[in-house]
């Protein structure tokens, strides 16, 4: 599963890409911030579209970059500040294809996939961040 | 027929609930079905041009044709990673 409500497990995705043919590993964590007060963000998706979003970009970013392994995962649900909200994981032979799917699979994700913040403000404020359109193709 | 529209992020929000039932003629397009959710739901009206929409994991357009039944999901612009 792509989407959980429980806390991202670095651990588990690094032992599901172990490859002793990869030299390079990048990891890419999105977390929550504090920014002009923000405590809390609750995450929500629209889960059917979400899995097979994110499914896609995987073997999307696996067939354009010279990489061995890519792997996605999104939590959903209440983050406090400095929980990870997405993790992208990439192992390839050499690190410049891996910085480069890493970025690729994080900027694509961000356009492809049903996901939406709900920011919590210390003031008692909540506010949906504004996002973008949907990437639909 | 009867369709349930499944409102997201901002939309259930500003709505006040998560899904809204319609009823239509049959043969209607999610095109039109969207022209009468803007009749019935002033609150969200303004923001579903930018809005895509889904049938299960499936992206539909305005020209699709509905079907009793059908879940359409209403996906407001989006903010995940």
């Amino acid at each position: 599963m792509h989407l959980t409500e429980t806390p991202l497990d670095l651990e588990a995705l690094l032992a599901q890409t172990a490859d002793d043919s990869s030299g390079a590993l990048v990891v890419f964590g999105g977390t929550v911030r504090l920014d002009d007060g923000v405590q809390a963000i609750d995450y929500t998706a629209y889960a059917p579209l979400a899995e097979k979003a994110l499914a896609a970009i995987e073997a999307e970013t696996l067939k354009k970059f010279d990489i061995r392994h890519c792997c996605l995962q999104h939590r959903i649900g209440r983050l406090a500040l400095g929980e990870l909200s997405v993790l992208v994981v990439v192992r390839a032979a050499h690190r410049g294809p891996a910085f480069e799917a890493a970025r690729w699979a994080i900027d694509t994700l961000k356009a492809r996939v049903p996901v939406w913040k709900e920011e919590h403000f210390r003031d008692g404020r909540q506010s949906f961040v504004e996002g973008q359109p949907l990437q639909t193709t | 027929m009867q369709i349930t529209v499944q409102l997201h992020g901002v939309l259930q929000r500003e709505a006040g609930t998560a899904q809204i039932l319609l009823e239509l003629p049959q043969h209607t397009h999610v095109g039109e079905a969207l022209s009468q959710l803007e009749s019935l739901s002033p609150d969200i009206a303004h923001r579903l041009s930018l809005c895509a929409c889904a049938i299960g994991d499936r992206v539909v357009h305005a020209s699709n044709l509905l079907h009793e039944g059908d879940v359409l999901a209403l996906l407001p612009p989006i903010s995940g990673g």
